[in-house]
């Protein structure tokens, strides 16, 4: 089966199934009045500084603060990731280059425009919602198939590393019931997205090499190792230190980032996406700065 | 010339500069993006430039027009730096 015709078959079987489970996003959430002050509203483990010496130096009592505002930050990137994906599929929802996945695109932006709402709620009753720290600037590359192939590529980085964290929050009970609720729900959905993705991917790879060669696969993997490294770096906010009043935020969030454990954390949320553009070709995993 | 920032400014900004010679002088005024300066580079260069001067960008001073050449993103850093010294030097 050809790379399209395999992309919108699994596109039209992912909307059905989206349209057989679609639920209402303002009914389904119990938001309590308050969250716990004494209970971890994002797994410690996924925390920004988990295993570093400065998570040593902090006490308990400061490490559940933290993760009160490490819950909201990460929420808040989901938001703002959601915003640029939202956007950039929109773009490309009736246009002559993808006539067969506007069905799909219509419930992908549908679905995304709930988990932004909801993910938002949270960081406005429980906390705030952190601007994006992301600064737009550069052009895109010329070709619209290198456009797409990073575009995606970018998308299917964020999701699967926000999935990660999803996943192992779901069933935490150390968390709010909310918390958990919010992480499941994003999952149920997400696991569409990702499987779209990754489908996709594979039929714009192989696109781009017609088009673009060898070249312009490398211009596109270059950005992807790129953006792994910035999508990593964005979870480290010093805004997040200084509200959970820890002292000299900047120097803080430079020796959390610099701390020979976070590699190993990056790695484990993300070696196994970026084994995958491997697969195809396009990242070579030597290129990303863990 | 001397430049109107510190040195340690520019040992931040050099390396996110792709397009930038080693030996090449960093022009305040000529845009950030033919230097090959783009979105993901500026992750990093903020993520440096906060740690090298000890102070965070306002959440108004990340936009486009503020990282357009190295003059303004060094105009949108000089700020939360002179906040930090006594009576305001940078």
């Amino acid at each position: 089966m050809g790379g399209w015709t395999r992309v919108e078959e699994v596109a039209n079987r992912l909307s059905t199934i989206s349209r057989e489970h679609r639920y209402d996003p303002y009914q389904i959430f119990d938001w309590p009045d308050s969250l716990p002050a004494d209970a971890y509203w994002i797994s410690p483990e996924l925390m920004t500084c988990h295993g570093t010496a400065v998570w040593n130096e902090l006490t308990e009592a400061q490490r559940v603060t933290l993760s009160h505002w490490e819950a909201v930050a990460f929420f808040s990137l989901n938001v703002h990731l959601i915003r640029d994906l939202i956007g950039g599929v929109t773009e490309r929802i009736y246009t002559t280059r993808y006539p067969g996945l506007s069905e799909f695109f219509h419930d992908f932006i549908a679905e995304e425009n709930v988990h932004a709402w909801f993910f938002a709620t949270f960081c406005r009753r429980y906390g705030r919602l952190y601007p994006s720290r992301a600064v737009p600037l550069g052009a895109a590359p010329a070709d619209e198939v290198l456009t797409d192939l990073g575009m995606f590529g970018r998308i299917l980085i964020a999701e699967e590393l926000c999935d990660f964290f999803n996943t192992k929050m779901a069933d935490d009970d150390r968390l709010p019931p909310i918390a958990q609720q919010v992480n499941r729900v994003h999952h149920q959905d997400e696991a569409r997205h990702i499987a779209f993705g990754r489908q996709i991917l594979r039929a714009l790879r192989d696109e781009a090499d017609q088009r673009a060669g060898a070249n312009g696969l490398a211009e596109v993997g270059r950005y992807l190792a790129r953006y792994v490294t910035a999508c990593l770096r964005s979870f480290y906010n010093p805004q997040v230190y200084a509200d959970a009043g820890l002292p000299d935020p900047a120097a803080l969030r430079n020796r959390i980032l610099h701390d020979p454990a976070r590699e190993a954390a990056h790695r484990a949320g993300l070696d196994r996406t970026v084994r995958f553009f491997q697969r195809l070709g396009l990242i070579d995993p030597a290129q990303v700065r863990w | 010339m001397a430049q109107p920032w510190p040195p340690e400014f520019e040992t931040c900004l050099r390396p996110h500069c792709r397009m930038l010679d080693g030996d090449e002088p960093l022009d305040p005024d000529v845009p950030l993006t033919a230097l090959g300066v783009d979105s993901l580079e500026v992750v990093e260069l903020i993520v440096q430039l906060e740690a090298a001067f000890g102070v965070s960008f306002p959440d108004e001073a990340l936009t486009p027009e503020a990282f357009a050449t190295a003059g303004t993103v060094w105009r949108a850093l000089a700020g939360p730096v002179s906040a930090t010294m006594p009576y305001g030097a940078v």
